[in-house]
């Protein structure tokens, strides 16, 4: 079928460049409540997502447009065809100013791994179950209900300047929610996502094993009582999403748009830093991360990226057409990153009174402002002499108001797309009882 | 000017009731949703313009087939002559082989009734006012870019002016043993976006319109580039709230997204299924004070939630899940009311036909009362007035709410002071804020141009929206 797609896009005289994007899915997909299979599902699709170039001048200024079309086999060659010569004709009204596509250099493309890829996707089904349910022991609650997929991608890359790579990645999620319903106290729940390429039983287990302790702890957790001043403690996925503020800063995206103005050698954080300073590499691949790819959705072959170091920009990253109209070199869109563990272990990071927000309703970074916040539905608060599991309330602030005075911990953690401190101490944030 | 049914689809439907036929011999039930979904989006700024398919471009096919104990589904996206016996096969072998595996694994699963389908054949072809191709794609870009070229001059602060229009044409055909039903419909939703920086202050601000339209909605835009530019420029001096529990008027923005999060997802029967959501503990009990009275349904509205059928052949209708304060009723997909003994209410939706089918909502909003805003705002001492959301999360087991507000005007003594709060988290018990209502105002505004997610996933087209509703509500 590509080839087949290759011709109609090269016998068409408006399609001055091209990419296509073959991709076949498959998954199998399991839906529980409680302990009981509710429904199985399973997929096999098939996509070529096709960008075609159109390049036109007008008057001494060049142009060249793109337009992105969903292909699929249930399409007949001559559906194909006109669909390419309608994207044509669109990406002929798309003026953006001239740039080269990404050609095919020598530098290999690394292949991914995944022991995902050892037996067929159904046989690890069994054992996703015994790890969901492997600490779903007690009587009040546990596991209410469960989401469990595997998806194995079968990919190819193909474009008009050379490039033809394949590659196969595999991802799974497990979405579980767990409850607690003790006698005398109000009946509670959390919400939890797993998304891994590699299969870790027991690290699958220990997760799901938090998730009900903390799900017991909201059960038992008061009302955050009237409190102002003390360090607020985030962990895990709200590491994750704090983090996503500098990278966004370093976006050739973000610069061109001048929504940032971050030049190469500019502190991120500003002067005076009294706390931990940043330092980000963005990664091809990250072990388990189902975002692992070599090659970035335009083609340019991605490895690691020295982004930000010790609080300083070092260098920008992202899409091909803004690198170029920056004049900067096209270093490739990257889905994983790894922040370096910071200057304090968790205990000395922990002497102080602190409000540690384990669980958000949805705790968000919005990168273009710096704010961030979250309505807390599990926070750990400690009084300078004992911690009790508190709940309800909120923290919101802004970045620029934290970064001089954040602590990251030298203890790092490994989750989807991210390795990073297991937890930062933020000073100057709101927090509503 | 009435919508056409998608061809493919049109030619396909031999082929369909063959499958059905086919595994009808081997099931007691089998369905097929076939999707022909294709979209175009459109945008202009001053970093790039761009013209694809829209992220709800889709064709394809989901079975659904009663295994013995409960259901089994498979999605596909190629369905002809030839490979129907590899497909039908593919089916055998997940309805089969993976449950006689799982069940080989000691797995045990949860019993379903069959779905039981009464004869009936229907169809529906939505009706816009200008048709999708009455304007060439060189006049919607160029439309587009003249909004965009005029915005971006409005103010020296402003660093990216966008504006987009998205079109999205369905076409969905379903059938089962008994049932053939088809639709075809409609929706456009165009907005501008306008983003500023002083000093590194990045602000933004949007207006957006949809419905079930055709490129009628462009004209909406015409003219509305100040206001929005207006808007971001204004929260350049915005301060931050005092954390606290206020007097609150909420736009229709924030009305809408109050009663999605707060009891839209609350009342989701498939979160009653699974012992998830306090809403089931409370039919016909009060949940909110008597102003307060709530719609979801395809039938509640004409908005982008608006269709004959939802994703697993069910007729959509109209529920009133709260009626003057009183909680009435759930929303449901056909699994869920089978399982609780309901009549399903036409809520069964699919992200796309490769995913499961929840229980979601559709056009979600309170209904109007009788007040009106200038009488709401005189009579709050101590408050903000909420206009524009940016998101919000859901807690149906234990009904906290989480609305991130663009921004709040203060209100002292029964008037706007001038002064600007932002952003604000709108956070609460739900329950609380509806007692809290007391004041409903008329007119009825939906907003269709956004998503709504189940958990963080399965993301469907809602519309949102009601009425300016005073309550009190805590914000941080």
């Amino acid at each position: 079928m590509i080839e087949n797609i290759k011709q109609i896009l090269e016998n068409n005289e408006n399609v001055h460049g091209y990419v296509v994007r073959n991709v076949i899915n498959e998954s199998k997909e399991l839906f529980f409540v409680k302990k009981n299979l509710d429904m199985n599902r399973a997929k096999k699709v098939e996509y070529f997502n096709v960008t075609v170039y159109h390049d036109f001048t007008e008057g001494e200024m060049k142009f060249k447009g793109d337009s992105t079309v969903k292909l699929a086999p249930n399409m007949s060659l001559d559906e194909m065809a006109q669909t390419i010569e309608q994207a044509a004709l669109s990406a002929s009204f798309v003026k953006n100013p001239f740039y080269e596509l990404v050609e095919k250099t020598n530098k290999e493309v690394k292949k991914l791994s995944s022991n995902f890829s050892e037996k067929e996707m159904s046989d690890f089904l069994p054992e996703l179950i015994d790890a969901m349910y492997k600490h779903d022991t007690h009587n009040e609650g546990g596991i209410n209900s469960g989401e469990i997929f595997i998806t194995k991608s079968t990919k190819r890359f193909v474009s008009s300047t050379g490039i033809d790579e394949e590659m196969i990645s595999y991802a799974a999620q497990m979405e579980i929610v767990t409850d607690w319903d003790e006698e005398g106290k109000e009946a509670v729940e959390m919400f939890t996502v797993l998304d891994f390429s590699e299969f870790d039983k027991g690290h699958i287990e220990e997760q799901i094993k938090d998730a009900i302790e903390n799900t017991i702890a909201r059960a038992n957790a008061t009302p955050i009582p009237n409190i102002s001043d003390v360090n607020v403690i985030l962990d895990g996925e709200n590491v994750k999403e704090f983090f996503s503020y500098y990278p966004s800063r370093a976006n050739v995206g973000s610069i061109f748009s001048r929504i940032s103005d971050a030049k190469i050698g500019d502190n991120l954080q500003g002067e005076d830093v009294a706390g931990d300073k940043v330092s980000i590499t963005l990664k091809a691949e990250i072990t388990g991360s189902t975002r692992n790819s070599y090659l970035d959705p335009e083609g340019v072959v991605i490895d690691e990226l020295t982004l930000v170091d010790e609080g300083e920009l070092k260098s920008y990253y992202g899409p091909n057409r803004i690198s170029q109209y920056l004049g900067e070199e096209s270093k490739g869109n990257y889905s994983n990153k790894e922040v370096k563990g910071g200057s304090k272990t968790i205990d000395e990071l922990k002497q102080e009174p602190y409000l540690h927000c384990v669980f958000f309703s949805d705790f968000q970074m919005n990168t273009m402002t710096g704010d961030f916040g979250g309505e807390i539905r599990l926070a750990k608060y400690f009084d300078g002499e004992k911690e009790i599991p508190v709940t309800g309330g909120s923290i919101t602030g802004n970045i620029k108001d934290v970064q001089k005075d954040m602590l990251f911990s030298v203890e790092t953690e490994t989750m989807n797309a991210f390795k990073g401190p297991k937890i930062i101490r933020l000073k100057n944030v709101r927090i509503a009882s | 000017m009435k919508v056409e049914m998608s061809k493919y689809l049109s030619n396909q439907k031999p082929l369909l009731a063959e499958l059905i036929d086919i595994l009808s011999n081997d099931f007691k039930y089998a369905s097929v949703l076939a999707v022909d979904s294709k979209g175009t989006s459109y945008g202009v700024g001053r970093t790039g313009c761009q013209i694809g398919d829209s992220m709800l471009t889709e064709r394809g096919y989901v079975v659904r087939v009663f295994n013995g104990v409960n259901y089994s589904e498979y999605s596909f996206n190629d369905l002809n002559e030839v490979i129907l016996p590899e497909i039908v096969s593919s089916i055998k072998k997940v309805v089969i082989n993976d449950v006689k595996q799982l069940k080989d694994g000691n797995v045990e699963f949860n019993d379903y009734p069959v779905i039981e389908d009464s004869e009936v054949e229907k169809t529906h072809f939505g009706e816009v006012g200008k048709a999708l191709d009455s304007m060439t794609t060189k006049e919607k870009i160029d439309y587009l870019t003249e909004l965009q070229q005029v915005g971006i001059k409005l103010h020296e602060l402003i660093i990216e002016f966008r504006t987009s229009y998205e079109e999205v044409h369905i076409s969905k055909i379903f059938y089962s043993t008994n049932k053939k039903l088809e639709q075809s419909y409609i929706f456009t939703n165009a907005s501008m976006v306008a983003v500023v920086n002083r000093e590194g202050n990045v602000k933004y601000s949007f207006d957006s319109f949809s419905g079930l339209k055709g490129v009628e909605v462009l004209d909406e835009l015409k003219g509305k580039q100040q206001s929005v530019v207006d808007k971001a420029v204004e929260l350049l001096d915005a301060e931050k709230v005092i954390p606290g529990e206020y007097e609150i008027i909420c736009d229709p923005a924030v009305s809408g997204l109050i009663a999605h999060e707060a009891f839209g997802h609350g009342v989701e029967m498939d979160m009653f299924v699974k012992n998830r959501a306090k809403g089931a503990e409370y039919i016909d009990k009060r949940v909110g004070s008597d102003k307060t009275t709530m719609h979801d349904g395809a039938l509640s509205a004409e908005e982008v939630g608006t269709y004959l059928f939802d994703d697993e052949g069910t007729f959509g209708t109209d529920t009133k899940v709260i009626e003057d304060g009183i909680l009435r009723a759930g929303i449901s997909d056909i699994l869920s009311a089978l399982k609780l003994g309901t009549t399903p209410t036409g809520n069964g939706r699919r992200e796309s036909f490769e995913r499961k089918a929840y229980a979601r909502m559709t056009n979600t909003f309170f209904a109007p009362g009788n007040d009106k805003l200038e009488e709401m705002i005189a009579s709050v001492e101590d408050g903000y007035l909420l206009e524009d959301y940016n998101s919000g999360m859901e807690d149906p087991k234990n009904w906290g709410i989480q609305c991130m507000i663009a921004k709040g005007r203060e209100i002292k003594n029964g008037k706007l002071t001038g002064k600007l709060v932002a952003p604000i988290l709108m956070t609460g018990y739900v329950p609380d804020l509806l007692n809290s209502i007391s004041m409903v105002s008329d007119g009825l505004e939906l907003s269709g141009s956004g998503f709504c997610g189940k958990g963080h996933k399965e993301w469907v087209k809602t519309s949102t929206g009601g009425t300016y509703i005073k309550c009190r509500g805590r914000l941080g």
